[in-house]
């Protein structure tokens, strides 16, 4: 028994003995690496498109009744979303889905929770036509810019075009890949500094890959780079309810049965600040997130304790934008935006900014 | 010209060859060379994501980004794989890459599921690592309570062995020991038996994947494609070399071909220049020739006709260098007769020479308009003798035409050798000609218009004598047979007159060749002789032989040795009169001698109506006189303006006036009359008369008379209307109421008729 035992601890360090059928001399050396990476820095942007990247994506224009900014959702102060349950439209109706962050979005292999863009340009594209977001189109967009003379003559200034639509495209691409966060203190673990998260923060990181959501949540983004069926275990959508065309997933893009409730994982870097969760925005706390992906991804009831753990090591998370940490700045912005722009969610923002608040403060 | 046609296209037919052999050889580019490239690199990108895929599998690798990463490079360098336009049908290489392409895609989707189905495996082995840690650490008895060691040992090892070979008859194992458990109702139990099924039913399905995966075989399409582009590369290779050689061998053959050219237009020039040499070389001959010519014409242009000619013809001599030229005036080809106005023998000049057409080259000149003949003359026209041109033995001559391109003469050159250059001088000849034509046309236009002014003075003269005999008329007739003969310049001329019935004539006068005899002669009109053919049918007769025409009479014309006739009828009040008729031995009459003759039948018709009526108003103007001078009573006559124009003795016996006092006096100074009973005067009367014209008769007025007295006088005053109708005049009539006659009526009918007479 002590052997079928030994046998089955041996079982995942000499895993790859177990394909017997390739690359017979990869099997020595095993990579045993973090599955989690530091976000790397980058220098090689330009800028000055940086700078009118950033004017563009803080230009209402964009939208067909100027009302909506990239800005308007995706607010940098706030952790790169709108911290709202479901995003907002430019008729003030309620989007369908939850707001992904901007931060780190480049580290994505697909943008959107169904994967419809490809690339950044092209969220840009299927956002500037979709009637809920800006509703606008190309022509329209171009035609208004192109009577701003003081842009115009920045688009002059760096390209030879000028005011085009893959000038416009190139600028706010490289301004959005101008949005990382580097610097928290798991990469700064990662790199080498052993003591920059606690042991509980270490604990709950050991709890993470132990439960298996490192199997999904990996890589530079930790996530972001593949999709997974949401409610492996056990239905969620039944149990929610209420399904809308957004819950059926990457269904909607690819047509496919298989990618029936199929999401793109998303990335868990500065998950602190992104409340609330999920692509539905029915998880207002990070515990309950993590209670809800257990439940349905790991078919397991996670212990509050080892939910704790969880969260503590998902807040080492939080990285800097501009040298700043998102954690301190993204509660004062948040409040104050939620403050001004929908009384409706007052009270549940409240909810969240002191959850949140309490759940730094516990760790 | 052709041969140089045929260089040329020899060239252009290589060109566009050397150009295609030239493009084909140094422009060949494989068209595969940029998808070759993207397929290496994609081959290097295939290799890495397929080991990373395998290394997934085996746990070695556990996120995701290098794979996503390789994934992205790979789609992107898709979509630049561009499928080619096929060249070569063998190669298939467009198949080959829609194929690949599809794979690509295909492979991506599998790719994803790999990942998707490969993370929730991961997260399934790592629940069982989870469990054997809680085992160590926690022990069996707090999670899996109402879990036999064993159970869960047997369970491990099979799943262990299940993940080495995940084959059915393990899974078929595994599946009794997960039903045994589930009899339990433990949370933690369903996860066991969930992750259980999750890696008995995910592995196969991963290794369905990866068997798929593989199956597409894209390194081997790379490699395919990699093979068929190094065919094509081949072959292109083979290809330039083909092209190179071709190019080479077209290269020389066009410049074989240049240098052949360049030889062949050397020699060509050598031959144009000597051609053009000798060209130049006639030009100027020819120029200078000309030149000589013109000089000499313009310079004696001036001078008169005969020096005219010479030197004509002296151009022609000096110009050619001929030793004869002579220029004849033709006025009748029929006649056989020309005229040579020159003719020129070296220096030696003859003018003015009559001689025979027959068998002469000038007859052939004429029949042909040119003759050119460049030898063997005297044999050619051996019936020729030609004392001017006496040893010619060549011969150009053409015919000189008037403005109408009437034939009027000949102008021809000839020498005792062949000429050298006939073409040149034939030109030459036709520049002299038409210089010549236009002066021999004016000199006789001048010499026609000479002529005619001529015959009008004859015809004045004549008429003078003609008026002078108008007395004796069959002098008249004799002059007038005269005048026509000379004005004619006729050999004969006879004066026919026309009987009033018009059915016979008579000669009254002849004129030459002893025609007198015909004076006399009476003939009926009709009998066949042309003088009464021309009377009876009022028209002018030209006849150039009277032998042969056949309204002439023949025994007439044979007897007086005449040919050439012109008769012209003569009227006198729109009636026949008579004729002239002139006749010659030879020379036919031409326009002059009609117009001539015309114009004195006029005149003479014009002198005999003249004649006759002053005959007839002399005498009626004596009659008239006479009449009043005879009458009784007293007649004033007196023009529009009321002075008189006559008296007669009556009148002036009566009024006491001489009339020759007071011819031209206003008639009312001899008439005075007033009335009888008022005595107011009456001169008015007159006026009344003028201004009505209407004839007025008054009896029992007074007139007083040149001494005053007093007499009774009846007096008729009329109007005198001239046959247009316009008033003349008056006529006053009046007698002594003493002495009272009764010829009034009569008297005034007299005035009026001769009124009207006038």
């Amino acid at each position: 028994m002590i052997t079928n035992l030994a046998k089955f601890g041996l079982l995942f360090a000499i895993l790859d003995c177990a394909s017997s059928y390739a690359f017979a001399e990869e099997r020595i050396l095993p990579v045993l690496d973090e599955p989690i990476q530091p976000i790397p820095f980058d220098s090689s942007l330009d800028p000055a498109k940086v700078a009118l990247g950033e004017a563009l994506f803080n230009d209402p224009r964009l939208s067909k009744n100027n009302s909506l900014s990239c800005a308007s959702c995706h607010i940098l102060e706030a952790g790169g979303d709108d911290n709202m349950t479901i995003g907002t439209t430019i008729n003030g109706v309620p989007h369908v889905i939850n707001t992904p962050t901007v931060f780190n979005a480049r580290y994505n292999f697909r943008q959107h929770w169904n994967g419809a863009a490809e690339s950044l340009p092209e969220q840009v594209d299927l956002v500037l036509r979709n009637h809920m977001e800006a509703g606008s189109n190309w022509n329209e967009l171009l035609t208004k810019l192109s009577q701003d003379a003081v842009l115009v003559s920045s688009f002059n200034e760096i390209y030879a075009e000028g005011l085009t639509r893959e000038n416009y495209l190139d600028a706010l691409n490289t301004f959005e890949r101008s949005l990382i966060t580097p610097n928290s203190r798991f990469d700064q673990y990662l790199l080498g500094n052993k003591a920059a998260i606690t042991e509980d923060e270490k604990k709950g990181y050991e709890r993470f890959k132990e439960y298996g959501c490192i199997s999904c949540h990996q890589g530079i983004n930790i996530g972001g780079n593949l999709f997974q069926k949401f409610g492996l275990f056990y239905d969620y959508f039944a149990e929610r309810g209420n399904i809308t065309t957004a819950d059926y997933g990457r269904i909607n893009v690819t047509n496919k049965e298989s990618d029936l409730h199929v999401f793109k994982v998303p990335g868990l870097r500065n998950v602190e600040v992104t409340a609330p969760y999920l692509h539905d925005g029915q998880a207002e706390t990070l515990q309950e997130a993590v209670d809800i992906m257990g439940k349905t991804q790991l078919g397991k009831t996670i212990s509050e304790a080892d939910i704790e753990l969880l969260v503590m090591f998902l807040k080492t998370l939080t990285g800097e934008y501009m040298g700043q940490s998102l954690a301190a700045k993204g509660h004062t912005i948040a409040g104050a935006n939620h403050g001004s722009d929908t009384s409706a969610k007052q009270g549940s923002t409240d909810d969240e900014s002191s959850l949140a608040s309490s759940g730094g403060n516990g760790s | 010209m052709k041969q140089y046609l045929n260089h040329t296209i020899g060239i252009l037919l290589v060109l566009p060859l050397l150009v295609f052999f030239f493009y084909k050889s140094i422009f060949s580019v494989n068209p595969f060379e940029g998808t070759y490239a993207i397929t290496q690199s994609l081959k290097s990108l295939q290799v890495e994501l397929h080991r990373d895929i395998l290394r997934y599998r085996n746990n070695q690798i556990r996120q995701y980004d290098t794979i996503n990463q390789t994934t992205k490079l790979i789609s992107e360098l898709n979509k630049d794989l561009v499928v080619p336009v096929e060249h070569n049908k063998q190669l298939d290489i467009s198949g080959n890459i829609i194929r690949l392409k599809k794979s690509f895609q295909d492979q991506a989707e599998l790719v994803e599921d790999f990942k998707t189905n490969n993370s929730v495996l991961q997260n399934s082995l790592f629940y069982y690592s989870r469990v054997h840690t809680e085992l160590d650490t926690v022990g069996l008895s707090g999670l899996y309570e109402n879990v036999s060691v064993d159970e869960l040992g047997r369970l491990s090892t099979l799943i262990l062995e299940y993940t080495r070979k995940p084959e059915p008859h393990i899974a078929q194992k595994i599946y009794p020991i997960l039903d045994n458990l589930n009899s339990e109702q433990s949370s933690e139990l369903r996860t066991l038996i969930n992750h259980s099924l999750i890696i008995i039913e995910r592995l196969p399905l991963i290794d369905r994947i990866i068997r798929q995966f593989n199956s597409l075989d894209i390194e081997k399409q790379l490699d395919d494609l990699v093979t068929a582009f190094k065919d094509h590369q081949a072959t292109l290779d083979q290809q330039s070399r083909i092209y190179n050689s071709l190019l080479f061998f077209c290269s020389l053959y066009l410049l074989g071909y240049i240098s052949y050219m360049i030889i062949i237009l050397k020699q060509n020039r050598n031959i144009l220049v000597a051609a053009n040499k000798q060209l130049t070389r006639e030009v100027d001959e020819r120029t200078r020739t000309e030149q000589t010519l013109y000089r000499l014409v313009e310079e004696t242009s001036h001078i008169s006709e005969r020096d005219y000619i010479f030197n004509i013809l002296h151009a022609l001599h000096k110009s050619l260098n001929i030793r004869y030229a002579y220029i004849s005036l033709v006025t009748d080809p029929e006649s056989h007769v020309a005229t040579m106005l020159g003719v020129l023998d070296n220096s030696e000049y003859h003018s003015d020479i009559q001689y025979r057409l027959g068998h002469t080259p000038c007859e052939e000149v004429l029949r042909t308009n040119r003759l050119v003949h460049n030898r063997d003359l005297q044999n050619y026209f051996a019936g020729w003798h030609n004392t001017h041109l006496s040893r010619a033995e060549s011969y150009i001559g053409i015919t000189l035409r008037d403005e109408k391109s009437k034939v009027i003469g000949v102008l021809a050159i000839a020498d005792d050798k062949p000429i050298k250059n006939t073409n040149l001088a034939e030109n030459i000849l036709s520049l002299a000609a038409s210089r010549a034509s236009t002066e021999i046309a004016r000199h006789i236009a001048l010499r026609d218009s000479e002529r005619y002014h001529t015959g009008l003075e004859l015809i004045d003269n004549w008429l003078l004598q003609l008026i002078a005999s108008a007395d004796d008329i069959d002098k008249f007739h004799e002059n007038i047979s005269k005048a026509a003969r000379e004005i004619g310049n006729a050999n004969m001329a006879l004066v026919p007159l026309m009987e009033k019935s018009g059915e016979y004539y008579t000669f009254v006068a002849a004129s030459g060749h002893k025609s007198q005899r015909l004076i006399g002669t009476r003939l009926p009109v009709g009998d066949g002789c042309l003088c009464g053919w021309s009377m009876q049918n009022r028209q002018n007769v030209r006849i150039d032989d009277v032998n042969k025409d056949s309204r002439s009479r023949r025994q007439l014309t044979n007897q007086y040795d005449v040919k050439t006739a012109y008769i012209t009828p003569i009227y006198l009040n729109n009636e026949v009169y008579g004729a002239i008729t002139v006749f010659r031995d030879k020379t036919p009459f031409d326009e002059i001698d009609e117009q001539l003759i015309n114009q004195f039948a006029q005149r003479i018709q014009l002198a005999i109506t003249n004649l006759q009526l002053i005959n007839v108003i002399a005498a009626e103007k004596e009659r008239a006189q006479v009449t009043l001078h005879s009458i009784a009573d007293a007649v004033i006559t007196t023009n529009v303006d009321g002075k008189i124009e006559y008296m007669n003795e009556v009148a002036q016996s009566l009024t006491g006036w001489p009339f020759t006092k007071v011819l031209n006096e206003p008639v009312q100074t001899v008439f005075r009359i007033i009335d009888r009973d008022t005595r107011e005067p009456m001169q008015n009367l007159i006026e009344t008369c003028m201004d009505e014209s209407t004839p007025i008769n008054k009896s029992i007025i007074l007139l007083i008379d040149n001494s005053g007295n007093e007499k009774t006088i009846e007096c008729s005053i009329s109007p005198i209307i001239s046959k247009a109708g316009k008033s003349e005049g008056v006529v006053i009539v009046f007698h002594d109421l003493s002495k009272r006659r009764y010829t009034d009526n009569i008297l005034l009918h007299r005035a009026n008729h001769r009124n009207n007479r006038r």
